[in-house]
């Protein structure tokens, strides 16, 4: 769970610290512009990392240093607790002056309290003392070898970052594969995954989709030529019985996303404590599913794992608390991020007329 | 056609709002048979809510329940007295009238817990029959529509 993120120089936020709080869940609302998909892609940087992607210039662009200020480094640092030990992670980038891409200008790791490794540009020093070199445009997390490492890139590497595009859910899997794409695009072979790694999470799936699409009966795998195999949804209707059968693909986009929900829900009831951080979870919904589905995901993480969400959305503001919603509020362009949480502000009657009116949000 | 139960908290204001989340939060509650509607602004608007959109889609779905969550201002016997004159004898059994004896941020600064959190305990003694924080001062009076309450909606909203 993740109980600390610092970020400065990244984009907008400037000696931002975000601290999720008690609560396993958390909504972050602002203005558009205002820094939550910013705070989503440090998470994103870290996910890109820990699944491999090492190299600093897929990391991090020149763009993504604040006000487009190279001389300033890039700094995060996250603090999370994985089986009850608690990790610090911190990677800082720098881009000095002649270089064509950005460096690695600092990055350690701790595990309560106990230093796994450090770095200083190229020199890596582990906790038994031992020293070597690195490219210093590679980032040191996804290659040293360490019991207390794997945790980490676990965490990040599993993690559900997501703002799925429904049009591009198409239902086939080439791969069985744990990591789903950003934009939900392979969840077909998440799914075939998860199910072939843990069979009983299908009753997980078909519970939770028989509650939110009344007349699902089943799904299967139906093998598409050598390249893979296409998802298929399975419709029953009763008095008089009648059956339907469609690929994923012709799911309307809402469908789509009751999908990509059972599936994080049996991830956790299968076991794998999720890490999820939707982008705008409402989108494509129905009105009268928004509260429902909002709530399964907050069910989910106040079980195990931790549920981060951006919104625009009423309904979904209202599903929750003062003090698990946070504020993003930014003066201009040229300011940086403020983030706090909702109890801190003051006004009067409904609280989404009162962010209609620009009153909280401003 | 047939719907299955189901009940509708209208809440006087945000706070009243929160508790009701926090109680469909809980783990054991069916969150797809009760829906937390926006908040109306004020017991009255409750009550011109409740008369306005709710009488009769309880008189078209006979399984259907309000729960109106009000504060009571310390005028618990004048307000209660008066929704129950409003609400018509018909559908007098499916509607509830609960809510703190002054104001859900009373119970709040009592409890010292958020506001959700409280929701989420008072679902957890409904669950365990237990009435371990309906019994706060705050909450005592509500005896009489807790215990209708668990006679109408306890058998769908803790199923298990």
């Amino acid at each position: 769970m993740i109980q600390r993120l610092y970020v400065h120089n990244f984009r907008c936020l400037e000696n931002f610290t975000f601290v999720p709080g008690e609560d396993s869940t958390a909504l972050l609302i602002g203005r558009n512009g205002s820094g939550k998909s910013t705070i989503l892609n440090c998470f994103r940087l870290l996910q890109t990392l820990c699944r491999g992607s090492n190299r600093v210039s897929t990391l991090v662009s020149a763009a993504d240093f604040a006000q487009h200020r190279p001389e300033h480094p890039i700094r995060i640092e996250v603090d999370l607790v994985i089986d009850e030990n608690r990790y610090a992670y911190a990677i800082a980038f720098e881009w000095p002056p002649q270089f064509h891409e950005a460096r690695i200008l600092e990055e350690r790791l701790s595990v309560d309290g106990q230093s796994i490794f450090s770095r200083q540009h190229a020199q890596v020093s582990l906790s038994g003392g031992a020293t070597f070199g690195l490219d210093w445009h590679v980032a040191a997390l996804p290659i040293i070898n360490h019991a207390a490492i794997p945790p980490v890139r676990f965490f990040f590497a599993f993690s559900i970052i997501v703002a799925p595009i429904p049009d591009l859910m198409a239902g086939f899997s080439e791969q069985p594969s744990p990591e789903l794409s950003y934009n939900g695009a392979n969840l077909a072979s998440c799914l075939k995954h998860l199910l072939g790694r843990k069979p009983a999470a299908y009753g997980i799936i078909e519970g939770y989709l028989k509650e939110t699409i009344p007349d699902f009966s089943s799904l299967e795998y139906v093998d598409r030529g050598e390249s893979g195999s296409q998802l298929i949804v399975k419709f029953e209707q009763q008095n008089p019985t009648r059956h339907f059968a469609t690929d994923f693909i012709a799911l309307s986009s809402g469908e789509k996303c009751y999908f990509l929900s059972a599936y994080l829900l049996a991830l956790q009831t299968a076991g794998y404590p999720v890490f999820c951080f939707w982008d705008e979870p409402d989108n494509h919904l129905s009105l009268s599913e928004v509260g429902q589905f909002i709530i399964a995901l907050r069910r989910m993480a106040h079980h195990k794992g931790q549920f981060l969400a951006t919104t625009h959305h009423p309904e979904t503001i209202r599903k929750f608390s003062d003090e698990t919603t946070f504020v993003l509020t930014r003066a201009s362009h040229l300011d940086p991020t403020v983030i706090r949480p909702l109890s801190d502000f003051r006004f009067e009657g409904d609280l989404i007329n009162a962010l209609i009116r620009n009153e909280i949000i401003g | 056609m047939a719907y299955p139960p189901h009940a509708y908290v209208i809440p006087e204001d945000d706070a009243c709002r929160q508790i009701a989340d926090g109680f469909v939060l809980q783990e054991n509650v069916d969150s797809r048979r009760i829906q937390v509607m926006p908040v109306a602004g004020g017991w009255g608007h409750v009550l011109e809510t409740f008369k306005r959109e709710y009488v009769s889609l309880l008189r078209n779905r006979e399984r259907d329940h309000a729960i109106l969550l009000i504060d009571f201002d310390g005028a618990f016997d004048r307000r209660f007295s008066h929704f129950q004159q409003e609400i018509p004898d018909d559908i007098g059994s499916r509607v509830f009238v609960v809510g703190a004896r002054d104001e859900a941020e009373t119970l709040k600064r009592a409890l010292k817990q958020s506001l959700e959190r409280i929701g989420r305990s008072l679902a957890e003694d409904c669950n365990d029959g237990i009435t371990t924080h309906w019994d706060h001062d705050q909450l005592q009076h509500n005896d009489g529509e807790r215990n209708r309450l668990r006679d109408a909606v306890k058998p769908f909203l803790f199923p298990s």
